[in-house]
């Protein structure tokens, strides 16, 4: 019914990418991830600098999972860059986090995050958030055409 | 009633009333001495006067020619004060009298005898009026009642003068006191040039620096202590946030365990890990509650007016489930519309019904809530005094302080973590209320607590209540 889409996550903690990755496998939606484990690799990916500078080794993300605690540069600075740039600016993205703090929440906001959500302690609330994601915004939204 | 005097006026009286005094005093003792001087004066200057008229008239009284006595007489008293003239021979007989003479009563009379040859041949007799003499006195008493009220004058505008710096600088101690009492006084000093108000000043000042060293003191405990509480609040936020990262794997990883490999796991193995993912559940709870205090403590939400019975209504809708399980009673009194935190005041009777519905194994539980108005004992003020009470499992009295601390529970139960009520006592208290209770093992538990009464302006400033002597929200039980 539709292709795989393309999706970035950022995450530097290993059990919480395997967690997720395997909440995607669960999902069953066929959708391509690829991981960046801090911000500064996060930015060479989608600027296709650096280690991803060859073509093809680093595809536009239709959608961007983003941690907000990063070492080298945090999730909040990667989102400034991508909102800065003319052609990353429409690339939604949803910080996935477990901070409900009030100042992050309306600083990821501020800066143009697309959606903030908090991570579940729970894997099977991870399961069913990780595919409501892929559903609201991969199926249910219209994404700008590529 | 007390009459309160300004200084300035009544240096000005006494003073006025002194130098009236003396004024007065003094007149009478320079009116006694002007009198009697003034009448051997005038008597003096008349005995003169009769003398030479006694011997002008001699040849005239010898031979009675009447014209001769009148004309001597005319001649030699001159004095206008002499108001009455009698000349008469040595029998005492009248001789002379001008027409216009007055009757010698009243008089001071001044008689002379006329001499011829060493005999007395007649007498003259003169008259001086006392009013003429008082006349002159009376010009005295004037002068000196003139003078007096200069005097007078002087001196009250003197003492007015002189009194002006002392009443100032008492002006200025009594201002300077007045700040002080109204903590205004900050940094200031007070100095006067009067020795004594400086003196006053001096201690004063020294008082005041000791007192502005101790609010000094308090001031920064105080702020000390409120960042210390706000590091640990910060520092439980920080570390149950940090404590959910790794409590995530431990979750996720366990299950993958229990879903893929519980097949290839003995029974023993299996029940590991079921505890293992208990243990979890534990956690997750602990973390949660541990959350939840945190943030009650850190985001403190405006302070507006609740109308608690509707709040109640969403406390029972939440209790809903456990109520109908347990078969549970709610009766909720009028309850008063209070100025809170409504997030955090929720919190607070739920956690509180919460537990009168867990702790409840009567075979018909009931759980009441209520409110009266009753007066502090410290301060007087009324205040709301709310209850909770239930007819549960009760609580021992060595209890009733442990209860309030933190993940102290008195049961072993799934669910409950020992928390509810430390928020519970942390949000009554940080709305300026008590909380306490009253508990019988087997027959139940109450819990008290007090929100001081306070009430919205129309600016939407919140106030205090005076204290007052109303008293509502009687037993009217009502199943909201």
């Amino acid at each position: 019914m539709h292709r795989p889409f393309e999706i970035l996550l950022v995450e530097d903690n290993p059990a919480d990418v395997e967690i997720t990755i395997e909440a995607f496998r669960r999902s069953r939606t066929g959708n391509h991830v690829s991981v960046c484990r801090d911000g500064e690799e996060a930015l060479e990916f989608l600027f296709q600098r650096g280690r991803f500078a060859r073509t093809n080794s680093a595809p536009r993300p239709d959608l961007v999972l983003m941690d907000l605690n990063l070492p080298r540069k945090s999730g909040a600075e990667v989102i400034e860059q991508m909102k800065a740039n003319d052609g990353l600016r429409d690339i939604p993205v949803v910080v996935l986090t477990t901070s409900d703090r009030d100042e992050d929440i309306k600083r990821c906001y501020k800066i143009g995050a697309n959606n903030y959500l908090i991570k579940p302690v729970q894997f099977d609330d991870c399961v069913k958030l990780i595919a409501d994601i892929q559903q609201y915004w991969l199926e249910l939204s219209k994404l700008p055409p590529r | 009633m007390i009459v309160k005097y300004n200084i300035k006026m009544q240096y000005a009286a006494w003073i006025a009333v002194a130098t009236l005094g003396t004024v007065v005093v003094m007149t009478l003792v320079h009116l006694m001495r002007d009198v009697s001087s003034r009448n051997a004066a005038v008597r003096y200057r008349t005995e003169l006067t009769a003398k030479a008229l006694a011997r002008a008239v001699e040849p005239a009284v010898l031979t009675t020619n009447k014209s001769a006595l009148a004309n001597a007489v005319s001649t030699i008293v001159q004095d206008e004060e002499i108001l009455y003239i009698a000349i008469r021979d040595a029998r005492g007989l009248l001789l002379y009298q001008p027409p216009q003479a007055q009757t010698p009563t009243e008089l001071i009379m001044v008689k002379v005898p006329v001499t011829s040859a060493y005999a007395q041949v007649g007498t003259v007799e003169l008259g001086i009026g006392q009013a003429s003499a008082l006349g002159g006195v009376m010009k005295t008493v004037l002068l000196d009642l003139g003078l007096g009220v200069l005097l007078v004058a002087a001196f009250v505008g003197g003492s007015v003068y002189v009194s002006k710096p002392v009443s100032e600088s008492l002006l200025e101690l009594g201002r300077y006191v007045k700040r002080v009492a109204a903590g205004e006084s900050k940094g200031e000093r007070l100095e006067s040039d009067l020795t004594e108000v400086d003196e006053v000043g001096k201690t004063l000042n020294a008082v005041m620096a000791r007192v502005e060293e101790a609010q000094g003191k308090l001031t920064r405990a105080q702020r000390e202590l409120k960042a210390a509480q706000k590091e640990m609040d910060e520092y439980t936020y920080v570390i149950s946030h940090d404590l959910k990262e790794p409590l995530r794997g431990i979750e996720a990883f366990s299950k993958f365990l229990s879903d893929g490999y519980r097949d290839k796991l003995d029974d023993n193995g299996r029940h590991h890990i079921d505890v293992i993912r208990q243990s979890v559940l534990r956690m997750q709870r602990l973390i949660g509650d541990l959350l939840k205090f945190s943030r009650l403590a850190q985001q403190k939400n405006p302070m507006s007016p609740v109308g608690l019975n509707s709040m109640l209504m969403h406390v029972r809708l939440n209790l809903q489930y456990a109520l109908d399980q347990k078969k549970v009673e709610l009766l909720v009194d009028k309850l008063p519309t209070v100025v809170c935190d409504a997030t955090a005041m929720t919190e607070v009777f739920h956690n509180l019904i919460s537990n009168a519905i867990k702790y409840n194994e009567n075979p018909h539980p009931t759980v009441e809530v209520g409110c009266a108005e009753v007066a502090n004992p410290d301060s007087g003020m009324i205040e709301y005094q709310f209850h909770v009470r239930d007819n549960g499992v009760g609580i021992k009295k060595e209890y009733f302080d442990k209860i309030f601390q933190l993940f102290q529970r008195l049961q072993r139960d799934e669910e409950g973590t020992g928390i509810g009520l430390t928020i519970v006592k942390r949000v009554v208290e940080w709305h300026g209320g008590r909380i306490w209770l009253h508990s019988e093992e087997g027959k139940g538990t109450t819990f008290f607590f007090t929100l001081p009464k306070r009430e919205t302006t129309k600016s939407g400033t919140i106030m205090e209540l005076p204290k007052t002597a109303s008293k509502t929200g009687g037993p009217v039980a009502q199943t909201v």
